[in-house]
């Protein structure tokens, strides 16, 4: 672990702290069933941003990581499922309105599980530790539109510190004042086509993390994938 | 080699890149950024979708983007305020609350040179590069405060991080101003105009005690209005075309539903001056007499009643008033104390819109003695 990593992981130890440690969630209500004798689930375009944390703290997209961790992602979910017997259909390039809606709310969605349902302070009193969230019948779209009974979801955003920032953190310390570096953060959710319903939901939170070359892309993605119930 | 230099400057200057930028590039990361946004742009409910009204603010963008109308996409979102964006890639944004300040089609043109002009001068990206620097240079100078122990998030810094962050410089400006003059006058647009328009949005900032996003970096009206006269003059002019009824057409279907909107906002002196001027330029039309009675309803200064009650008799006495010019002449009247007036009213209200949201407190103010 680099200099750059241990101060990240400082700097995140007071939210963690807050957080369960069981990260997979599971929808205790719903079973997972298929309408046909094939499974096939969607997997919506991973939506993923890769950036440089400059000295300054500021975040500069990158464009080319952020294509090949789109593009690891999709590879290594397609492969993983491939062994459990599950057929793979991804979404098209020319996604409409109602489509790109349904993404936003589930980012939406997922965000707010991951404050109330993994942030103990602000639990919901009537939901307590349920995974019990929905998109609404809105999500039947994709539904009919790729013949799938379940969709994937997959939201990472991802910071790599760069010289400048790692110099920083360094002098930063002789200071004693923490200055953050990069890390990964993100959720995976498999949705229920046919309700809506969140059947599976999992954080990701790391700071040793990589989405930049196949064989660290490939644990990430195991990370982002455990407790999947397929 | 004369012909060579002149089409690389025509290509710089045109904002289209010339060539694909370097893997890794901060160009490269805000052309992804950027793609992004304008898929949230073009995939928003709030997108204007009246297929007419579109065609005609396109066909004025053509008119004043000449060349480069083939790489300008324009979108327009239902929104109140005056606002108006070019991204980097060519997708040109504006609200429906600045096409409710533009009175005539030589307005839109106007607004719609100047951000051809800061598209055509890549402002974008210089923006995107000082935010960039700039934020950096004050995450440093917050660590280096934090080391030596002093509380150091200051407003003024973080002020500067803002302008830095949401506007063009003030030269930037400048040079956009006198560009989008010479576009519109060549279009056939009378540039005289232009310096007007960016005068009556400052006031309606200012009115709101404050200066809009807009008018904190652009030249003050006066620099402006001496610069853009000498540039109107300067400026080659075909002949005029625009004839004030077809914009006046083209919105009418959708005004009632722009002055609602903006009517929500809670800058209700800002209000009152947009719709004092857009009455003043329209005195026929009732839907501005009526908004501009509304937002003297608002801002309820001392003697606003009064001035809201004669806006809304002035709305109702012309053909186009909405009936909720009587609810505003009802409530302000009942305010003042005139019972009478104010029971003729509601009853009109009553009767023009019998199923109306709020029927159950009319109908209560009329059952008082």
């Amino acid at each position: 672990m680099g200099c750059g990593k241990l101060f990240a992981l400082l700097f995140l130890c007071v939210p963690l702290c807050a957080c369960d440690a069981a990260s997979p969630r599971l929808a205790t209500t719903t079973a997972i069933t298929w309408s046909g004798p094939a499974k096939r689930i969607l997997l919506v375009t991973p939506d993923i941003e890769l950036s440089e944390l400059t000295a300054g703290g500021a975040k500069a997209p990158r464009a080319d990581w952020t294509g090949t961790a789109i593009d690891l992602t999709r590879r290594t979910i397609r492969g993983t499922l491939e062994t459990r017997g599950v057929t793979l259909a991804e979404t098209d390039t020319t996604a409409g309105a109602h489509e790109s809606q349904l993404v936003k709310l589930n980012s939406a969605v997922g965000n707010a599980i991951l404050l109330h349902l993994y942030y103990s302070p602000i639990k919901l009193p009537q939901k307590g530790d349920a995974l019990d969230w929905t998109l609404g019948p809105g999500a039947s779209l994709l539904r009919d539109k790729y013949t799938s009974d379940y969709a994937l979801f997959v939201h990472v955003r991802d910071t790599y510190s760069s010289r400048g920032r790692q110099a920083l953190m360094g002098a930063a310390a002789l200071l004693l004042v923490p200055v953050p570096g990069g890390f990964q953060s993100g959720f995976a959710s498999l949705v229920d086509l046919r309700t809506g319903q969140i059947v599976w939901f999992n954080r990701l939170l790391s700071v040793n993390g990589d989405l930049r070359s196949e064989s660290d892309a490939r644990d990430t993605v195991g990370e982002l994938l455990k407790g999947l119930p397929l | 080699m004369r012909r060579l230099l002149l089409a690389a400057s025509l290509l710089a200057s045109s904002g289209v890149q010339a060539q694909e930028p370097a893997p890794g590039s901060d160009e490269a990361g805000l052309r992804m950024q950027v793609a992004r946004l304008e898929s949230d742009v073009k995939n928003s409910p709030a997108r204007l979708a009246d297929p007419k009204l579109n065609q005609y603010v396109q066909t004025v963008l053509c008119r004043v983007a000449a060349a480069d109308c083939a790489s300008l996409r324009l979108y327009i979102l239902q929104a109140q305020g005056f606002s108006i964006a070019s991204l980097p890639n060519g997708a040109l944004i504006l609200t429906t609350g600045t096409l409710l300040r533009a009175q005539t089609e030589e307005q839109v043109a106007h607004i719609l040179a100047h951000e051809v002009a800061h598209y055509r001068h890549r402002d974008s990206l210089k923006q995107f590069n000082r935010l960039l620097n700039t934020s950096s240079a004050v995450a440093l100078l917050g660590v280096a405060a934090a080391g030596i122990g002093v509380d150091f998030v200051g407003t003024g810094a973080s002020m500067a991080a803002l302008n830095a962050r949401y506007a063009h410089s003030q030269s930037d400006e400048r040079a956009a101003d006198a560009s989008a003059v010479r576009l519109a006058a060549a279009a056939g647009y009378n540039p005289l105009e232009a310096a007007d328009l960016w005068d009556r949005i400052d006031l309606e900032a200012a009115a709101d005690g404050k200066r809009s996003a807009f008018a904190r970096v652009h030249p003050t009206s006066d620099d402006r209005f001496a610069l853009m006269a000498a540039s109107a003059h300067a400026a080659p002019r075909a002949a005029p075309f625009a004839t004030p009824e077809s914009w006046n057409d083209a919105t009418l279907p959708w005004l009632q539903g722009w002055i609602a909107d903006e009517l929500r906002r809670s800058q209700a002196a800002g209000n009152v001056a947009l719709f004092t001027r857009l009455s003043a330029a329209q005195p026929s039309r009732g839907l501005y007499r009526y908004a501009l009675g509304e937002a003297y309803r608002k801002r309820a200064l001392p003697g606003d009643a009064v001035l809201a009650q004669t806006a809304f008799r002035a709305a109702l006495a012309a053909a186009d008033a909405p009936p909720q010019a009587w609810r505003g002449l009802g409530l302000t009247a009942m305010q003042g104390g005139d019972k009478d007036t104010a029971r003729t009213a509601f009853a009109r209200y009553r009767a023009a819109l019998p199923d109306a949201e709020d029927k159950a407190i009319i109908d209560y103010y009329l059952a008082q003695p």
